[in-house]
């Protein structure tokens, strides 16, 4: 693999022309989710978490998938690492269906790095036993070569082979992070799904954290599924972006497109809200009016028309479909946008 | 521009094995009237403190060393207790405004209540004052939402009706810690909307402690940002983010992403902030610092003005003559 470019940011060429067509890698068609949440047995609450969504994930690339709370975004990676059991609708890797329960030569190919490191690494055990337990288990290595593997790992994620005898309690918050990765990396996973992995770091801790996925993704050729709210982080990491709302994958493409020209009002809205270090002229602005509708509310039409400054009739009846080739957006009013066009342009050739 | 807020000398205490350590201080603040002042910093520098300590309500285990504050009264600043403040003259918006109201208490009785205190008003006008305070803080439909239970809103609309209590004590300063953090971005930004207009239109003024440096570029007239405790720069905020002059300033917007840039290397501050116990002699960032040299270690370097109203504590940061 390559390791042309500066990641991130500089989303290499290599990268781009070693993936394959999109379709044969990492497909999702259809995906539901609902779940459970109370009422009666006449009329049971359900929650409908992922409502049909669908998309492919070419190799060796960044797929961003970028809502707000509620959007379903968590509930999708879950989905995809096989810790949550879809209500329909399939996930295959190169043709081969995963289920939800997944034999551990499956499993091992799709690995997650959470949120919380604190939370999502055991404390009571030193990263050598957690490293070792793994690497026994899916029998990775030789039993002699264990040890040469930790240490190798630990490299890979730029911690001292001394973290090896350390438990999380003994290490800061962006060094539980990099083990977290490790660990991940132990499985030698095709795909690795980072589920904010940066959220619960700071600004200067972050910058390293997404240093490294991104040397990683680039060093070992994986292919990675990175959710976040942070717009900044996802434009910077992402090849290609899904921005989520209620549960429905609203508008997808390649990150540029996504940010620079976005179509569906609520992209645009949240691109708009993004706090920036360049505030945006006032006549960029627009504030979105309300709050989105509860999980549980029967929806018809489009979920978004209460907050939609462009709301018609035909979406309070009809449900946009996802559409387009390449750039998709599922909107009955896309916003068409003449070259240049776009808040994030508006700014960039306004700036001194 | 007059000054309503002066703050000298602040410092926050912790008492550890037998030896009293500060996480905070000392720290001088100001604020005019009708202004925001942002405190920018990374977890563990001490801003919520700083904010808490002003009110004296810090936690269990700290408290306030020294430091005393002076609030505008008829044209001068006087010297005033925290308890005589808070609640009457400054109010404090938390993170979480779940934690801010009582579940027990539908929301328009909670405005109420403060309304009564503060005014000695009726029942009946108390109540009309909560509908028109929710309606100020931009919430729909206040004349059914003053029936609502805490639990049945979002977090945004408890975060208004939060912002509508401070508004009930007729405060004059609104602290505020994080209040957006635990909101989503299209919510944030109309609450950061909302506290600009309330600064604008009714003079409030806001301190507003946030780790987010984007978000304080946008609300903030003036920042300070904190590290390890101290303030190491502050100034207008627009000189602050254009021209970053200590080191610690300028490593952090290094290592932000951008939501205008995708390309360009972040770069990390490397080490970890240090702990409270164990504050390095001399300038606390010297550990961590691309400059740092044998002075810095020697003694703490205090805020000096560098001009255009920016005021740095380093001892590698050229005095503007």
């Amino acid at each position: 693999m390559s390791t042309t470019g500066s990641l991130p940011g500089t989303r290499s060429a290599a990268r781009s022309a070693t993936a394959g067509a999109a379709g044969d890698w990492l497909r999702v068609r259809d995906l539901s989710v609902d779940f459970p949440v109370g009422g009666s047995s006449r009329a049971p609450a359900i929650l409908r978490a992922l409502r049909s969504v669908s998309l492919d994930v070419a190799k060796g690339t960044v797929f961003g998938i970028v809502g707000e709370s509620g959007c379903g975004k968590s509930t999708l990676a879950r989905v995809l690492s096989g810790l949550t059991a879809p209500t329909g609708g399939s996930v295959s890797l190169q043709g081969v269906a995963l289920g939800a329960v997944r034999a551990p030569a499956q499993r091992r190919r799709i690995q997650m790095v959470f949120q919380d490191p604190g939370s999502s690494l055991n404390p009571a055990m030193t990263t050598r036993r957690m490293l070792e337990q793994l690497l026994r288990f899916h029998d990775i290595v030789p039993r002699e070569r264990i040890e040469t593997r930790c240490r190798e790992l630990m490299e890979q994620v730029h911690m001292p082979v001394q973290a090896l005898d350390k438990k999380p309690g003994g290490l800061s918050g962006g060094q539980r992070q990099r083990i977290a990765i490790a660990r991940a990396l132990a499985l030698e996973p095709d795909i690795l799904i980072a589920d904010e992995p940066t959220a619960a770091l700071d600004v200067s801790v972050q910058a390293s954290v997404l240093n490294l996925l991104a040397k990683l993704i680039r060093d070992l050729g994986m292919t990675m599924v990175f959710i976040s709210h942070d717009m900044a982080v996802v434009r910077r990491v992402c090849d290609h972006v899904a921005v989520m709302y209620l549960g429905r994958i609203v508008e997808s493409g390649a990150t540029e497109d996504v940010f620079l020209r976005p179509q569906h009002p609520y992209t645009n809205a949240l691109m708009a809200a993004v706090p920036r270090l360049h505030p945006l002229p006032a006549s960029e602005y627009t504030m979105l009016k309300a709050e989105q509708p509860s999980l549980l509310a029967r929806i018809d039409g489009c979920a978004f028309r209460n907050r939609c400054p462009k709301a018609g009739a035909l979406c309070s009846t009809e449900n946009p479909e996802l559409a387009g080739d390449g750039h998709r957006v599922a909107c009955h009013h896309p916003r068409a946008h003449p070259a240049g066009d776009g808040p994030g342009a508006a700014v960039n050739q306004g700036r001194p | 521009m007059t000054r309503i807020l002066n703050i000298e000398n602040l410092r926050v205490d912790l008492a550890s094995h037998g030896r009293v350590v500060s996480p905070v201080g000392p720290v001088d603040l100001f604020l005019d009237a009708g202004e925001c002042l942002g405190i920018v910093g990374e977890s563990g520098s001490g801003k919520s403190l700083t904010l808490k300590a002003i009110l004296d309500l810090l936690p269990d285990g700290l408290s306030r060393g020294t430091g005393r504050q002076q609030i505008a009264e008829g044209g001068t600043l006087v010297e005033r207790a925290a308890r005589e403040l808070r609640g009457r003259r400054i109010s404090l918006i938390s993170q979480e405004p779940g934690a801010a109201l009582d579940p027990l208490m539908r929301v328009g009785d909670l405005i109420a209540e403060i309304v009564r205190e503060h005014s000695g008003c009726t029942r009946a006008e108390s109540k009309s004052r909560a509908v028109e305070l929710l309606r100020r803080v931009g919430v729909p439909d206040p004349e059914n939402r003053v029936r609502f239970w805490p639990h049945e809103m979002s977090g945004g609309l408890k975060q208004r009706v939060v912002i509508s209590m401070a508004l009930a004590c007729t405060s004059e300063i609104l602290l505020c810690d994080e209040p957006t953090t635990a909101l989503d971005v299209t919510i944030q930004a109309q609450i950061v909307d909302l506290l600009r207009d309330l600064q604008k239109q009714d003079g409030l003024g806001i301190v507003f402690v946030t780790h987010d440096l984007a978000l304080v570029r946008q609300i903030a007239d003036r920042i300070c940002v904190m590290y390890a405790g101290l303030i190491v720069e502050s100034g207008p905020c627009a000189e602050v983010f254009a021209n970053p002059r200590h080191p610690y300033t300028r490593a952090l917007l290094a290592a932000l992403p951008d939501i205008e840039a995708s390309t360009g290397e972040l770069t990390p501050i490397e080490g970890t902030p240090p702990s409270p116990v164990d504050f390095p002699l001399g300038c606390r960032f010297a550990p961590r610092c691309p400059l740092a040299g044998a002075e810095c270690s020697g003694a703490t370097p205090a805020l000096e003005d560098q001009g255009a109203g920016v005021s740095v504590a380093c001892f590698k940061v050229g005095r503007v003559a």
